[in-house]
């Protein structure tokens, strides 16, 4: 499969796909479904680039952290191998935390779209990275007005596989 | 449809495929088990040999197939079945990300930096017990 097919026309340049936190989590650790779909895509390398931001990274972490905390030993390391066996096959290109002079830059623009302050740094942390696409299961927070605002393509994961396939959209 | 008329017709996929359209394109019958064969050129391009996993999601008419690489697909399953003894729920995971990510970015930039950028720039929508409450 091209790349860029439906998108960007014959080129092969690979896409750079920022994910949120959700897609990761159902993707590495649900049964199926389209977030598990593009997870499974982002590992050909060829073609795709997953952009994570170091926010998304970090609250991957405290998540799976806490949550598994109650479960045996094996079953933690079950989940976490899951999440790191699919990041160590993906083609990654990580971005730090922004300043804190960036969020001070980017927050008139920004904020008044947020539902709360803690959203700011994932999604300054992609308008800094400007991935091709920026997906996401939160539709609540990552939505259309909020890219239209900030120049940024969203989309859930099954909005983005049928864009993928324009004759399935 | 007779089973020898469907064998040629699949063996003929891979003559067919050979056109303008490159190697990713051509047709398969399904038989009367429901299953398909991929042509060897495509088997080739997508590099799946018997044994392989394929991943598959249908997007509307269209059916999408992704070749799955066999340990991720493993080390996934053994994840879900993990988190099912421990009775707990993708949703749970996904409840618990305004949390972590409240506790990662203050610890980030400090409770005091965040409250200055809110009332600074007129704040976000929601506040934080409005946040608490919906989680």
């Amino acid at each position: 499969m091209s790349s860029s097919v439906g998108e960007t026309g014959a080129s092969t340049r690979p896409l750079r796909l920022f994910l949120d936190t959700g897609v990761i989590i159902e993707g590495c650790l649900g049964s199926w479904g389209a977030a598990k779909a593009v997870l499974i895509l982002a590992t050909i390398r060829t073609n795709w680039i997953v952009v994570l931001a170091e926010a998304i990274e970090r609250e991957l972490q405290a998540v799976i952290a806490r949550k598994t905390a109650a479960l045996s030993p094996d079953d933690a390391q079950a989940v976490a191998e899951s999440v790191a066996g699919w990041m160590n096959r993906v083609r990654m290109e990580r971005w730090p935390l922004p300043s804190a002079t960036d969020l001070d830059a980017a927050a008139p623009t920004v904020l008044p779209l947020l539902r709360h302050v803690h959203d700011l740094p994932a999604v300054v942390t992609a308008m800094q990275a400007r991935p091709d696409w920026t997906l996401s299961t939160n539709t609540a927070h990552w939505n259309e007005a909020l890219g239209a605002r900030i120049g940024l393509r969203i989309a859930t994961p099954l909005a983005f596989l049928q864009r993928l396939t324009p004759i399935a959209g | 449809m007779d089973p020898s008329t469907i064998q040629e017709m699949s063996r003929g996929a891979d003559e067919r495929s050979a056109d303008d359209s490159g190697p990713g394109a051509g047709f398969s019958v399904i038989d009367e088990k429901g299953r398909i064969s991929l042509p060897k050129r495509l088997r080739q391009l997508l590099g799946a040999e018997p044994g392989s996993s394929i991943a598959y999601i249908a997007l509307d008419h269209a059916l999408l197939l992704i070749p799955q690489d066999a340990h991720l697909a493993h080390l996934q399953q053994r994840a879900h079945e993990a988190l099912a003894r421990g009775g707990l729920t993708i949703q749970a995971l996904l409840d618990d990300i305004p949390q972590a990510r409240a506790e990662v970015v203050a610890e980030a930039y400090g409770d005091e930096f965040l409250r200055e950028l809110e009332r600074r720039h007129g704040g976000a929508s929601e506040t934080q017990s409005e946040r608490d409450a919906e989680t």
